[in-house]
């Protein structure tokens, strides 16, 4: 069940009305019972599979202990086991695909089998946060979890199961053996941030996406600023969606008493391409760094072997987010963007400190432009649009060009692209204004009914800004 | 905790009272109403209780008139429909039908073949407000709440989706002009018309995309109902032209053997719920009665010659039926299937062909004791003793 799901809703609701009611040693068992179910709402032999990871993880971590000598034997069990599941739900058909292409390009076509997998939720961020665990208790950061209820929990946590952010066992696990008490403050806190990640996702991410999707949807009917358009609105499309979820698991948690990393630092604020990657989805960029990279021997062999390492861990980085050539590609041209500002911070003459301004719009035109690889249904849509994004844009200066663009774009619906405009500066503002904090103070200042008005007029804008649209039955068959 | 949920009801009750203006404002601009909390249970018991009825797909709708039965008639067909969804519709009437009733249970040469529909199809939403949620397979909740019981929480989108309609509708029209020809206009107006439908107009009934298009021929004649005129029709042997079924039966034939959504993959399900639908009728004490409504000649020259032995007459040997009657009108000899002028496509009756297959069918109910010879209201005059 989705975050923004009345189903959601009313399971959180029941869960967090028992779970201050039980006796506080017990509330362990209650969140792993709704953790599984949860999980098995999606579908029910998914439970299976966590289940499998959970305890090959968890007995691989114990016989590391108890047994040193065999610890690599041990690691390399558990690490085969993750990555194993990982590969047949999430890499089987793509490498299957790929094999298939490059055998017959070489003149030995061969016919290989297509299985019908279905992707389990969320399988790609326990596997990384389990082998996070097994690999921390390898080099002796942590002990082993003896208690396999709190390591299942650990597992399978909900508020973060199914879009992470993917949590340390150092961080996670002691928060969820302790017992808590109600706390007004942190409930609220927790439903606020719950709040604004559902409207970051309901309302603006949804409805950029029904521009963006209108324009990826039909390319060729598309050029020039018409394109430009909608990359944009796609670069804060996905924050927006990316983020908002973030910020709902982690309101989730933070009303059950738990808190969970920060995943998102207004990454369009990043002065370059590397600053990007430690403000987006900074939990799997840490964990990139701390378990590819490092390995790798990350910058410690000189500066073109940290290239390197950076084109390993991002191409890795643009498959572990999709098994599609469009996302290695994705990946590695971040590598390759990281690297190169490496090898020019390393051997340019000239020191120039770039002003800020000028740095975070190079950044965020860099990241635009790779978004295009990310968005695009293959390869050869991206490069379409690379090829026709520029088109007639010296015609900037004519409004009438501008204005037709737009018009294209939305269909000629104003309202439309008033709210789209709303949603854009919405989340330009709480990206460039409000990430101090400073507005949640000025809010708490105000009288309750000021207060109550603005959470009343924020929840309408949520309500009838949605995309509220009916599964309606599509009549294709008949 | 009190204290927190204290606050979150008054911001409820805030935003509901602000929801109901815009709700106000949507309908009055509109002209559009909804329905609200409709057949939540099962339908309630009633005096004048239904005598026969009628399940199946478009097949049924446009296949079987009751015009001229005099008898009460619930027709419980859809465009679409599936077996499950056709049981889901007899539990829901079942107060309301009344013991011996006639139960028409229409199978067809796609009933067992269709892929059950799954969640992501969304066909249960086209069901909301007609049959009880506690009958709907994959009930989404949300959805169900949202158009039942608060739809005024959609006002903001529903104001948005019709101005963007609109908008389209004025678009298509400026293009008028522009058209290189006719062809052009009418695919932007049908593109236009395919916009995604309001769940109120579904609700209520506005249901262009369910109609067969034999239910866009004239309106149903006196004369169709005339025995004398039924015989007549069955005297003569001219078939008429297949050409007009033609683009038909290729359209048919591209969608039945799509094996996405049609495949032998799907009989065992099928069969079991035709099996329950007889199961259920029995235990009622209905009269069940399975039956194959005519296609055209035209569509079964054009499927393989084992087509309906392998999707329909082989399912049907394997179902336990009980002793139900199957009575296959689609086979030689039961109907003129030949005579184009009977059907509106290659598989759907028109409106004269189903008041001449409706009579058929009506007289061999009364002749095997289903239904009383009174419930017979077609016109006799003219016919020789």
């Amino acid at each position: 069940m989705l975050f923004n799901s009345v189903g959601f809703l009313l399971f959180f609701g029941l869960v967090f009305s028992v779970y201050w009611k039980i006796p506080r040693k017990r509330q362990w068992v209650l969140l792993l019972v709704a953790s599984y179910y949860f999980y098995a709402s999606w579908k029910p032999a998914y439970l299976l599979l966590i289940v499998f990871s959970t305890v090959v993880n968890y007995v691989a971590a114990l016989a590391m202990a108890r047994d040193r000598t065999r610890k690599v034997v041990y690691l390399v069990g558990a690490l085969a086991a993750n990555f194993g599941l990982l590969f047949v739900f999430k890499y089987l058909n793509f490498f299957g695909y790929s094999l298939s292409y490059v055998l017959t390009a070489v003149g030995a076509p061969v016919a290989l089998p297509e299985w019908k997998i279905l992707l389990p939720v969320g399988i790609s961020f326990y596997t990384f946060q389990t082998t996070a665990y097994v690999i921390d208790v390898f080099q002796g950061k942590i002990k082993p979890e003896k208690h396999l209820g709190y390591f299942a929990l650990f597992v399978s946590f909900f508020p973060q199961l199914v879009a992470g952010p993917i949590e340390r066992s150092k961080e996670l696990l002691p928060q969820l053996k302790k017992s808590y008490r109600f706390d007004y403050q942190r409930a609220v806190s927790g439903l606020k941030l719950f709040g604004v990640g559902l409207f970051k996702k309901m309302v603006i991410a949804d409805n950029l996406a029904l521009v963006v999707n209108r324009v990826f949807g039909n390319l060729g009917e598309f050029k020039g600023l018409s394109l430009l358009v909608a990359v944009v609105l796609f670069s804060w499309q996905i924050y927006c969606d990316f983020s908002g979820y973030t910020d709902m698991a982690r309101g989730v948690a933070r009303m059950l008493g738990f808190f969970l990393v920060e995943n998102f630092d207004r990454p369009y604020l990043a002065t370059s391409i590397r600053d990007f990657w430690r403000r987006w989805h900074m939990s799997l960029s840490n964990w990139l760094k701390d378990y590819l990279y490092i390995p790798l021997s990350g910058s410690r062999k000189g500066i073109w072997r940290t290239g390197i390492n950076y084109l390993i861990v991002f191409t890795l980085c643009g498959l572990w987010h999709g098994a599609a050539w469009h996302f290695v590609v994705w990946g590695a041209v971040h590598g390759a963007f990281i690297s190169a500002e490496r090898l020019v911070g390393q051997f340019s003459p000239w020191k120039i400190k770039v002003p800020r301004a000028v740095a975070v719009v190079y950044s965020y035109s860099l990241v635009c432009a790779s978004w295009v690889l990310f968005r695009a249904e293959t390869l050869g849509d991206a490069w379409y649009i690379y090829r026709n994004s520029l088109v007639g844009l010296t015609n900037l200066v004519n409004p009438g060009y501008v204005w037709a663009s737009l018009s294209q774009v939305f269909v000629t619906n104003r309202l439309e692209m008033a709210v789209a405009l709303f949603c854009l500066g919405a989340v330009v503002v709480e990206h460039w204004a409000l990430g101090n904090q400073v507005w949640r103070q000025v809010l708490d200042r105000q009288k309750l009914v000021v207060r109550f008005v603005i959470y009343g007029v924020f929840l309408m804008l949520l309500v009838h800004l949605r995309d509220a649209k009916i599964s309606e039955f599509i009549y294709f068959r008949f | 905790m009190k204290l927190l949920v204290g606050k979150v009801s008054v911001l409820v009750v805030l935003v509901v009272a602000g929801s109901l203006t815009l709700d106000n404002y949507y309908r009055n601009k509109y002209g559009i109403d909804y329905p609200v909390a409709e057949n939540v249970l099962a339908s309630p018991e009633i005096d004048d209780k239904y005598e026969i009825v009628k399940l199946g797909s478009s097949h049924a709708q446009s296949g079987i008139t009751f015009d001229r039965y005099n008898a009460r008639a619930l027709d419980l067909s859809g465009a679409g429909q599936e077996l499950r969804y056709d049981l889901a519709f007899l539990k829901q009437y079942s107060k309301q039908i009344a013991d011996g009733a006639v139960i028409l249970i229409t199978v067809t040469p796609i009933s067992f073949s269709q892929r059950r529909s799954t969640r992501e199809d969304g066909l249960q939403a086209i069901y909301y407000g007609r049959i009880s949620p506690l009958f709907i397979p994959y009930l989404e909740l949300g959805d169900y709440l949202q158009t039942q019981f608060v739809p005024f929480l959609r006002a903001g989108y529903l104001l948005r989706e019709e101005n963007s309609r609109l908008i389209e509708e004025r678009l298509s029209e400026e293009k008028a002009g522009s058209y290189r020809d006719e062809a052009e206009r009418e695919a932007a107006r049908a593109a236009v018309g395919e916009r995604p439908r309001l769940i109120a107009d579904v609700l209520l009934g506005k249901g262009e995309e369910f109609e067969s298009e034999s239910a866009k021929a004239p309106p149903r004649a006196n004369w169709y109902f005339s025995v004398t005129k039924i015989e007549a029709e069955m005297a003569t042997s001219s078939a008429g032209p297949v050409d007009k079924l033609d683009e038909s039966m290729h359209l048919m034939f591209a969608k039945w053997y799509n094996k996405e959504d049609f495949s032998p993959e799907s009989f065992e399900q099928n069969r079991q719920d035709l099996e329950r639908i007889i199961d259920y009728s029995l235990k009622h004490d209905w009269q069940p009665v399975v039956i194959t409504i005519p296609i055209s000649e035209v569509l079964e020259d054009g499927l393989a010659d084992d087509y309906k032995q392998v999707y329909i007459y082989d399912n049907i040997a394997k179902a336990d039926l009980q002793g139900v009657e199957y009575w296959d009108y689609s086979a030689d000899g039961e109907f003129p299937k030949d005579k184009t002028k009977l059907f509106g496509n290659s598989d759907h009756l028109n409106e004269y062909g189903a008041a001449m297959f409706s009579y058929f069918l009506l007289r061999r109910l009364v002749d095997g004791g289903y239904l009383p010879e009174w419930v017979d209201g077609y016109d006799y005059s003219g016919v020789m003793e």
